[in-house]
């Protein structure tokens, strides 16, 4: 797979997260981006669309960036979801991991974890 | 990535996997760490000695800290003190991957030498808790019951106003036991054994500045965005807190999602704390209160 050929989801309730996710994306050369503004929209988006990388907030209304990780795996087992939040603490990373996230990163993000997280992507 | 989070710095530095990481997480909410783990932790004993200790204990029936002590290695105090950082959750995390038999206690030193020179972290808690009784004395909260709560909460607020927005700004008075106003403002709760309600905002000029400081853009309107902006601030501030509280105490704090309030009147009662700032663009005021 071509880098410009990825589709990623960004699931975020802060508009400022989403702009400077897509921006950090479009800098390595990722332009299919596809914006969820809570937890019930990105599964909904999700099982409709199939993004090849999903990056999901925890903190959400409506529905949870865990209760959507879950559901999305449900639905796919092989989905890759970043969990991407504020909240590290040890309660949501085992959580996380538990139900599957293929990685974790505390905000605020840097580009050089995004960078990673899409070169990882991109050899497995 | 996993960044401020031990484990995660292990996974990524190769010393132990993903697999041997899960294991050990699972199991942390059954085991505390023991001494020996927390005097490396401390500095206060290489991993050799530690391992001295531990062979001393195959033929001697005497507790790991009385050893210790007996070979000059800790003081009765340094005991004390180690004694009541067995829940730090980096110490457990290590305890649980010495036991599993994933890493050794030398390797444990190591990573840990190296995980707190990464993330230039205070190494003992000397320096953070006399910077806590500062802002006791500054916020003039000394013999209020939370008061150690309130005292991490603005330090911490202070040290993200500095990392994110710049240190152009001065304290400008605490409130207690008082009704502020705020014409535009974002709220959060925190919640753990106790629930906090906590509110982010100030003047109109104040709270569209540090919306533009921290998105790092031109915004001119408290409008939809800039409130985002300052919502998400606040949640950054929140969660950097939870992760301090889960990684030092053990204590799992559940965020609730922010809202925007306008023209915002609200009473700080006496068990409750209002601080407010003066950036140069203007005013604003963070509301910490129990519910």
């Amino acid at each position: 797979m071509k880098i410009s050929e990825i589709t990623v989801m960004l699931c975020d309730d802060s508009p400022l997260i989403r702009k400077k996710l897509a921006e950090m994306l479009s800098r390595i050369g990722i332009t299919n981006i596809i914006n969820a503004e809570d937890g019930e929209q990105a599964v909904d988006i999700y099982k409709e669309k199939k993004p090849d990388l999903v990056f999901m907030d925890i903190v959400m209304p409506r529905k949870t960036g865990i209760e959507a990780l879950r559901e999305i795996r449900g639905f796919d087992s092989e989905a890759r979801v970043v969990m991407a939040s504020t909240v590290g603490t040890q309660g949501n990373l085992i959580a996380a991991i538990k139900e599957g996230a293929f990685e974790f990163l505390q905000k605020p993000v840097k580009e050089e974890d995004v960078l990673k997280i899409i070169n990882r992507m991109l050899k497995e | 990535m996993y960044t401020q989070l031990f484990g995660h710095y292990l996974l990524n530095s190769g010393v132990i996997d993903a697999d041997e990481l899960h294991a050990a997480l699972t199991a942390m909410s059954r085991i505390k760490a023991k001494l020996g783990a927390a005097a490396i932790d401390a500095g206060y004993m290489t991993a050799e000695q530690v391992e001295e200790v531990h062979e001393a204990q195959h033929t001697v029936d005497k507790r790991f800290g009385d050893i210790a002590v007996e070979k000059g290695f800790l003081t009765e105090e340094q005991v004390r003190s180690l004694l009541s950082r067995q829940k730090n959750a980096n110490l457990v995390l290590g305890q649980a991957l010495i036991d599993f038999g994933f890493i050794t206690n030398k390797q444990f030193e190591d990573a840990l030498f190296d995980y707190k020179k990464k993330f230039s972290l205070i190494d003992g808690e000397s320096e953070e808790e006399r910077l806590e009784n500062e802002m006791i004395q500054i916020l003039g909260i000394d013999g209020m019951e939370d008061r150690d709560f309130y005292a991490e909460y603005i330090l911490l607020f202070i040290r993200n106003l500095i990392r994110f927005l710049g240190d152009d700004f001065s304290l400008a008075g605490v409130a207690k036991n008082s009704t502020i106003s705020m014409n535009y403002a974002c709220c959060q709760d925190i919640k753990s054994d106790a629930e906090w309600h906590i509110v982010l905002g100030g003047t109109e000029r104040g709270f569209v500045g540090i919306a533009a400081r921290y998105a790092g853009e031109n915004l001119s309107e408290p409008d939809d965005y800039t409130k985002a902006c300052v919502g998400e601030l606040l949640n950054l501030q929140n969660g950097l807190f939870a992760v301090n509280e889960s990684n030092n105490r053990g204590v799992e704090y559940e965020l609730s999602p922010q809202t925007p309030e306008d023209n915002l009147m609200m009473t700080v009662p006496e068990n409750g704390i209002s601080v407010s700032l003066s950036f140069s663009f203007g005013d604003i005021r963070i509301a910490v209160v129990k519910k």
